[in-house]
Formats: C-alpha cells, sequence, structure tokens
C-alpha cells in the first residue's frame, strides 16, 4: 500500500452561502488526513447557457451582440478567481490550490479530480438553487453517481 | 481552527459484495485520523428480506435468529479483515437511514462512512425529495465510497 503518498482533497465550490461551511469542513477533514487541498470552482460555460435559453424564443443569447456575451464571460471568470481566492484566504492556508474550470459543474469536477489525481472530492449536499435541480438535475447527485474516488458529503441545510 | 476533531467514525455495512471494500476504505480514513471506528449494521424487517432473497433461492434466511446470527457474524468477519479488535460492533433493526443517523447521533460520531450503493435515501435528500424533519436535520458529513462497479456484478 501506498500509505506515505501525500493524499489529495478536491473540494468543489459555488456560489452558495453554504460554500464556506463546505470550504472549512472539507479543509478541517483534509487537515486530519494531512492531506493537500484544492478548491475548484466550475463558471458555467456559455455554450451551456445558450443551450440553455435557445427555448426561450424571444430571450435567445444570439440576439444580444457577441462582445458583451464575451464582456460578460470575463466578468464571470474574474469573480470566480476572486471568489477562490477569498476562500483561500479565510482557511488561512498558502499551501491550498486553486483551480477555475468552465464547463458542465459534475463533468469538470470529475475531470479535475482526474488531473489532479484526486484521492477524494468533497462537495455539499444541498444546493439552493433548487429551481436548477429540477431543471438540470442536482450536481452533487451527478458526481455521486459517476465518482470512481471516494466523495465527502458536507450536509447543508435549504436555509443555513 | 482545531485541525482535528474527528474522533469517531461510523461505518454502516450492508450485505453487499462491496462490504470489503467499504470498510478497508473507512478503516483507513480513521488511521488516518487517529480516529476510532464503530461497525454499525442494520437489519432491515424480514418481510424486505424475502423480497429481495426470494431471487437467490437457496439462500433464504428462516427466521429472526438467523438474521441476528447472521449480521453479528457478518461484522466480527469485517472486523477481523481489517484486523483490529478494538472496533466496536452494533447490530440494529429498522429503517436503515433512521438507524445510521440515530446511532451517529447516540455515539456522537463525526464521521459516517458507506458505500455508494446504500445511498439511494441520500440522493433523495440531496435532491430535496425526502421531507422527514430528522433526516433533513443531520450534521454529519459522509464519506461515500463509490461501490457501483461491484454492484453491476451481481444484478
Amino acid at each position: 500500500m501506498k500509505t506515505n503518498k501525500m493524499k489529495k482533497v478536491l473540494i468543489a465550490l459555488d456560489y452558495n452561502p453554504t460554500s464556506q461551511k463546505i470550504a472549512e469542513q472539507g479543509y478541517k477533514m483534509a487537515k486530519a488526513m494531512g492531506a493537500e487541498v484544492t478548491l475548484l470552482h466550475v463558471v458555467v460555460d456559455s455554450a451551456l447557457y445558450s443551450s440553455v435559453y435557445a427555448n426561450m424564443g424571444v430571450w435567445q443569447i444570439d440576439t444580444l451582440d457577441t462582445f458583451d456575451t464575451l464582456e460578460a464571460f470575463k466578468n464571470l471568470k474574474t469573480g470566480s478567481r476572486n471568489f477562490l481566492e477569498k476562500a483561500k484566504r479565510h482557511l488561512a492556508d498558502k499551501s491550498i490550490q486553486n483551480i477555475q474550470k468552465e464547463g458542465d459543474t459534475a463533468q469538470m469536477i470529475l475531470e479535475t479530480s482526474k488531473e489532479i489525481n484526486a484521492d477524494f472530492i468533497v462537495m455539499g449536499s444541498h444546493s439552493q438553487k433548487w429551481l436548477e435541480n429540477i431543471l438540470i438535475g442536482s450536481v452533487t447527485e451527478e458526481v455521486l453517481r459517476k465518482t470512481t474516488i471516494p466523495m465527502f458529503i458536507i450536509p447543508t441545510k435549504k436555509r443555513d | 481552527m482545531k485541525p482535528n476533531n474527528i474522533n469517531k467514525i461510523l461505518i454502516a455495512l450492508d450485505f453487499h459484495l462491496s462490504a470489503t471494500k467499504v470498510i478497508e476504505a473507512g478503516f483507513a480514513m480513521a488511521k488516518m485520523m487517529n480516529a476510532k471506528v464503530i461497525l454499525l449494521h442494520t437489519k432491515i424487517e424480514l418481510i424486505d428480506y424475502s423480497l429481495i432473497y426470494k431471487k437467490i433461492g437457496s439462500l433464504k434466511l428462516d427466521s429472526l435468529e438467523d438474521l441476528e446470527f447472521a449480521a453479528h457474524n457478518f461484522l466480527e468477519k469485517s472486523k477481523h479483515h481489517v484486523g483490529d479488535d478494538m472496533i466496536q460492533t452494533i447490530v440494529k433493526q429498522g429503517d436503515f437511514a433512521e438507524s445510521i443517523l440515530k446511532t451517529a447521533k447516540e455515539l456522537d460520531i463525526d464521521m459516517i462512512v458507506m458505500g455508494s450503493h446504500s445511498t439511494k435515501w441520500l440522493e433523495e435528500i440531496v435532491m430535496g425529495r425526502i421531507t422527514n424533519e430528522f433526516l433533513l436535520q443531520t450534521k454529519i458529513p459522509i464519506l461515500i465510497i463509490p461501490t457501483r462497479n461491484k454492484i453491476k456484478a451481481i444484478l
């Protein structure tokens, strides 16, 4: 058994008030195992947005001009970077690695876990985006269904 | 922040081919964290067993005593598998989710470990399909060991 290898924990965060709790608990667990921590935030990519909005008739994304769309997307990425930096500062650990991805959240979480060779994935149980859950399914549930590495689920109540 | 306050880990096992994998992973985790391990097996009602085992035929359990014996035997075996006699074992009966969460509360558990095949109820909590307050009140993190590949093997 390769017990000497440093374990790696991937903590997936989203813009949710419960993210702080997930980051703290995931971090605590990682430290208890003496593991390295990577924080991940996924920016939903524009293609997904456009497919979600494609059925909305007059509100189609291609009615916006391209420049605005690009600009909005850039802002999304900057926001995401700041969000992760904040989380890292909150945990007060410089060794934490931050990763930003674009695309389908569940897929990106699984891909990143493979890329960095993670031993565990940490996620919250609930998403407050109940409407999103109904429309496109719970991200946690999807990762849970497809993961090949153990997953650490932090219970987050709907109102926490 | 206290770096390590995960002191007690509850590993929930059922009669599934993946039980070894779940206990190995849970035990390794407990060792890393220097935590105490408690093994829990929840017997479901005999009537459910007969439904489940109908297809298996000869493997039918005939009485409650057999079931009790099998449960204890199973946990003892699991305990020996990881080679730690200090592990506490508990057999309960009733609803799977409720018994896990109740036991976890009673024993002041810091983390629950279980296989992904037994997470139907968890998915339901995640998806918000379960409204049972008791289940929603859990604050204990759950470590899920993926066991799906093995499930396919027995189906």
